[in-house]
């Protein structure tokens, strides 16, 4: 029951994020402050957990945390993800069934796939420009610090 | 119960973090997220086995229909976990081009690096090649006459783009 009560309080939240962001939208706003609107379940669930409507108040307040982050992550992943080079090299085959090596090379430039990332990281404040060479702020070695942990710790190679 | 299902779902995730650990180890690159599927399965099954030695230990007092509840809020507790895990870990630190740009810089060390030391060794020709063996190797890809061509019909990363449109729909950008 309180699993219920948790998965339709989200839902409704959801939607009202939905109808925020294209709100914005419409009036020239991207924010990822939208995502704030999910606090509002919060006040809900208290306000059950007060009228004793949740028989599970630890589990009903993780189990909401954990869907708002997995709401927050996917809502993020049109903007951090993009369309990848994985996806447009498959979607590619809707269009020409066959493809050789350099068909495929041929939908990518060395400029948007690396040129645009590293302006991107210079205007995230994770890299910085000093004279022709790169390197990287102290933001961007505390990231590229945690990418070696997980490689180290998961003995990885990324494979992007 | 409320304490049981956070402590069984919270160690069915743990139990998953230090096989993942041992796994990627041992297995090839491109067959981590085969085993991710796998041991998040396995784990799955051992959230049930927790619950079954709980009940089993006499540790929670409630009917069956209470306890087969709290079995299936554990599942979506962990489920959500991996989830989270999965897309928020494991498919941004694997994948990640920008990542693997700002770990070449980060070990260029304090005088940087020129970015076209970067294009020497990580390029278009790289990246296109590295996602097309990895297709080759899951089968999602063949090549036939020195052409590839698309083996399935419905992939992982087809399904992957499907469920981004809905979300570009529903969140459109400016």
């Amino acid at each position: 029951m309180s699993l219920i009560l948790v998965t339709c309080v989200f839902f409704s939240v959801f939607i009202l994020h939905v109808a925020v962001h294209g709100y914005l939208i419409a009036r020239g706003i991207l924010t990822i402050k939208s995502t704030a609107v999910y606090v509002i379940g919060f006040f809900v669930l208290w306000i059950f957990h007060t009228f004793g409507l949740l028989s599970l108040p630890l589990t009903s307040v993780v189990y909401y945390v954990l869907l708002v982050l997995v709401g927050v992550m996917f809502y993020l992943t049109p903007y951090l993800g993009g369309e990848t080079p994985a996806s447009m090299i498959l979607g590619s085959f809707g269009k020409k069934r066959q493809q050789t090596f350099r068909d495929l090379m041929g939908l990518f430039t060395n400029t948007g796939l690396i040129w645009k990332r590293i302006e991107d990281l210079q205007m995230a404040g994770l890299i910085q420009k000093q004279g022709t060479h790169y390197s990287v702020t102290g933001k961007g070695k505390m990231a590229a610090l945690l990418v070696l942990f997980y490689q180290k710790l998961f003995h990885r190679q990324l494979v992007g | 119960m409320d304490t049981w299902i956070l402590v069984t779902s919270g160690a069915s995730f743990v139990l998953l973090f230090l096989l993942l650990l041992a796994v990627f180890r041992m297995v090839h690159a491109y067959d981590a997220p085969v085993w991710y599927i796998r041991m998040t399965g396995f784990c799955g099954v051992c959230c049930l086995g927790l619950w079954w030695v709980v009940v089993f230990l006499g540790w929670v007092h409630e009917t069956p229909q209470i306890i087969a509840m709290g079995v299936i809020a554990s599942l979506l507790l962990y489920g959500l976990l991996t989830i989270l895990f999965l897309f928020g870990v494991f498919g941004v630190f694997e994948a990640s081009i920008t990542l693997h740009i700002l770990t070449k810089i980060a070990l260029s060390g304090k005088e940087g690096i020129h970015p076209n030391a970067i294009l020497s060794s990580y390029n278009r020709n790289t990246i296109v090649k590295r996602r097309i063996d990895r297709f080759l190797w899951s089968g999602e890809l063949l090549v036939v006459g020195g052409r590839y061509r698309l083996s399935k019909r419905l992939s992982y990363f087809m399904m992957r783009e499907r469920f981004l449109n809905i979300l570009r729909w529903m969140f459109p950008t400016l």
